[in-house]
């Protein structure tokens, strides 16, 4: 039984009591021997004037998840009766009620379900006002936070409003618009980290032929490419890793189902690609990506970079091959020029690059020519703008040939 | 050793009225009996999560910091490495402490004045700068502060804090119940209100120390059983419950007699003696003894019992 829900209030548990009470004959009343008096009575002696009864309806909790499929909730629930300082909160309800199935069910938080209702919503029982009229019951704010993180502190221990809470424009160091933050917003935000898979070969499971592989560079994937968990496992049950020891059927899904996590990126219609992943055992594995495959290969400069410090976007597109197109912002002011290995003297130091680099080509060799007369004799390399130093990403390299 | 324990209080209540009743001093705040009307806040240490908007909503509620100050900068959690005092601008911080149980969350901790019952603050003032209100919460009139900081030395809970501000216009500062808030109808304390979790509770006093039982009994094992407040100093109007023992929080283990009949011998004296009550003086120097012993009697009790 994992730990999370440890912290939910005891009086659930009090209303799994209760259920297990009444058996199997849901109309026995509740067998009073199994319950301490203080668990309806607020005083420790009621007199039939004096009931002393508490207001809390949580025993009729029970038999919510029978009535309940979780097909029928909802996928995303905006909470958002209570937005002031922050934007609505985007409730993941659907991974929220396959976290719940591993424990206590939907009452986990639906705790009262009135017989033959739907869950009635929170804000029909807590007051929005914080000035409750109830102090034993929490206002709606109060009962919010209370159920999130009684789990959500329990992982993490901390209090990461953030996590939940997109900051309004404004408000935030972050510079986050001012819209309506969907799931993609939290979804794996939470999650703690887990660590990277040492596993890149892999058997296919859904259809196996004998001696045929699969390579998935988990490592590659995140460092190279800049993918996080959620990017492909945002399908994924939870229980698939929470419920240790669970046999976990498989499920039967079409090809595209399949191939869905890996079709946001990869052509996987193209079937003269498949040999990308899919491979025979003694033949030869497939390679990682080469950027020279795409008729551009890396620089020095280039090549220990995540591929997302060009490439914005998901999936990676086709980049202008021009300098430009990643440098446009290199100006003699804000470039600080010594990291290419050459310091520019004071003559030079506030000349526009286009000067030296003829329509802002920087991988060709500078040129002079624009301002000095060649036949002076001036001319890259022989005569350079200012000392040379070891620029700095060859300052730990030995072999500064290459 | 209940019922000792409420004796107790009430002869030391009931004897504190006389003693001070007597001469119609005007300095010090009348001191009064408890009463079931008392406003008061509660709260509960188990579900604090160390969020600190209720340090943004107090100073944003009582203009202590620029008008726009953004929310988002009491998320930096890293001034819980540090302990921290109330200050002239700031009426409330939270303290982070280590987990009551190994592996547990930490336990956060929010201080403010804890608007005594008979506050020591009030009695020390030499210009009544102090006020216990008829409603209970504890406030200050800045305008009349001399800059003695009398209060300071006599607070229990090392509360008040003096504004540097300005040298020739000394400023006492400290929480106020938000007593211009609670004044208009339905108001409530600002950190009450922003309080995520519901863990501050505002209302009768007498109502709050109820709730805190009924937590207690609600749920075994969540905290010690301790109402830290009800009797301290002769009780307080902030109350606490926590999941772990007070004396590890930062709480101040104190007695349950009300400071001012304490301080009122030593801070009070001059002008006393100035107004020639010698007798009195004497009377009330005999009575704060007896009040030490029994106090330490009842505590001595206290502690058997534990
Ligand atoms: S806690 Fe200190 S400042 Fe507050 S009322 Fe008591 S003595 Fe006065
Ligand atoms: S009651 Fe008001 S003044 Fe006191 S700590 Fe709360 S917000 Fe600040
Ligand atoms: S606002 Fe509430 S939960 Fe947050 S730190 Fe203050 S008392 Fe704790």
């Amino acid at each position: 039984m994992p730990r999370l829900f440890i912290a939910m209030l005891t009086i659930l548990l009090g209303a799994a009591v209760a259920e297990s009470a009444r058996g199997q004959d849901k109309k026995m009343p509740l067998a009073m021997e199994e319950l301490p008096c203080t668990f309806c009575h607020l005083c420790e002696n009621p007199t039939p004037r004096y009931l002393c009864l508490r207001r809390c309806p949580r025993t009729s909790a029970a038999s919510i998840d029978r009535k309940m499929s979780l097909k029928r909730g909802p996928d995303l629930v905006y909470l958002d009766e209570l937005e002031n300082l922050y934007l609505p909160v985007p409730f993941d309800h659907k991974g929220h009620a396959e976290m719940a199935k591993m424990t206590e069910g939907c009452a986990v938080c639906h705790h009262y379900t009135p017989e033959g209702a739907a869950h009635p919503a929170c804000i029909s029982c807590h007051e929005v006002s914080p000035k409750q009229r109830d102090m034993r019951k929490p206002s709606l704010k109060a009962a919010y936070h209370r159920q999130c993180m009684s789990c959500h502190r329990e992982w993490s221990h901390e209090t990461a409003c953030g996590v939940c809470h997109p900051p309004k424009a404004g408000g935030a160091k972050s510079g986050v618009a001012s819209r309506r933050p969907t799931k993609d917003d939290i979804v794996g935000k939470m999650h703690p980290p887990i660590p990277e898979p040492h596993t890149e070969i892999y058997e296919p499971r859904s259809k196996p032929v004998p001696g045929e592989k699969i390579i998935f560079r988990h490592k590659e994937h995140i460092h190279r490419f800049g993918l996080k968990c959620v990017d492909c496992h945002r399908e994924d049950s939870c229980s698939r890793c929470h419920e240790k020891g669970k046999e976990h059927k498989q499920q039967t899904r079409t090809l595209a189902e399949h191939h869905k996590p890996c079709s946001t990126c990869h052509n996987v219609d193209d079937k003269n690609a498949c040999d990308r992943c899919h491979w025979k055992e003694g033949e030869s594995k497939p390679k990682p990506f080469d950027h020279a495959s795409t008729g551009w290969p890396l620089s020095k400069q280039h090549v220990e970079l995540g591929c997302r410090a060009c490439h914005k976007r998901v999936p990676f597109h086709k980049l202008a091959r021009k300098c430009d197109a990643c440098h446009g912002d290199w100006k003699p002011d804000t470039f600080d020029h010594a990291v290419t290995g050459q310091v520019l003297d004071e003559n030079h130091e506030e000349a526009d690059c286009a000067n030296c680099h003829a329509n802002r080509k920087f991988d060709a060799p500078p040129k002079c020519d624009e301002c000095h007369d060649e036949d002076d004799g001036i001319a890259f390399p022989a005569k350079r703008p200012g000392p040379e130093v070891i620029p700095s990403h060859r300052k730990n390299d030995k072999s500064t040939g290459g | 050793m209940n019922t000792n324990r409420r004796g107790f209080l009430k002869i030391a209540a009931t004897a504190g009225v006389a003693a001070v009743a007597g001469p119609s001093d005007a300095r010090a705040a009348p001191v009064r009996r408890i009463s079931d009307d008392w406003l008061g806040m509660l709260t509960d240490i188990s579900l604090c999560i160390g969020c600190r908007k209720c340090e943004w909503a107090c100073r944003k509620a009582n203009e202590l910091g620029p008008p726009d100050e953004p929310i988002q900068d009491y998320e930096d959690m890293s001034v819980f490495k540090h302990h921290r005092r109330t200050d002239a601008k700031n009426y409330t911080v939270v303290n982070r402490y280590p987990p009551a149980t190994p592996g547990g969350n930490p336990v956060d901790v929010k201080k403010q004045c804890m608007h005594c019952n008979e506050p020591a603050c009030a009695s020390a003032c030499l210009v009544a700068a102090f006020r216990k209100t008829p409603e209970a919460p504890v406030i200050y009139n800045e305008s009349v502060c001399i800059g003695c900081r009398y209060c300071m030395v006599a607070c229990p809970f090392t509360i008040p804090a003096y504004s540097y501000d300005d040298p020739f216009t000394p400023a006492i500062k400290k929480c106020t119940m938000c007593f211009d808030r609670i004044s208009k109808e339905g108001g409530i304390p600002a950190c009450a209100e922003i309080c995520p979790e519901g863990a501050i509770s505002f209302g009768k006093r007498k109502d709050l120390i109820a709730l805190a039982r009924d937590k207690m009994r609600d749920k075994p094992g969540r905290y010690v059983d301790h109402i830290y407040g009800e009797h301290e100093v002769g009780g307080t109007c902030w109350l606490y419950i926590s999941p772990k023992p007070f004396a590890e929080l930062g709480f101040p283990e104190l007695d349950t007699i009300p400071r001012p009949a304490l301080t009122k011998t030593f801070l009070s004296a001059v002008p006393l003696v100035l107004i020639a009550w010698p007798a009195l003086l004497m009377g009330a120097h005999a009575f704060t003894r007896r009040q030490e012993e029994l106090g330490k009697d009842d505590k001595a009790k206290h502690s058997e019992k534990d």
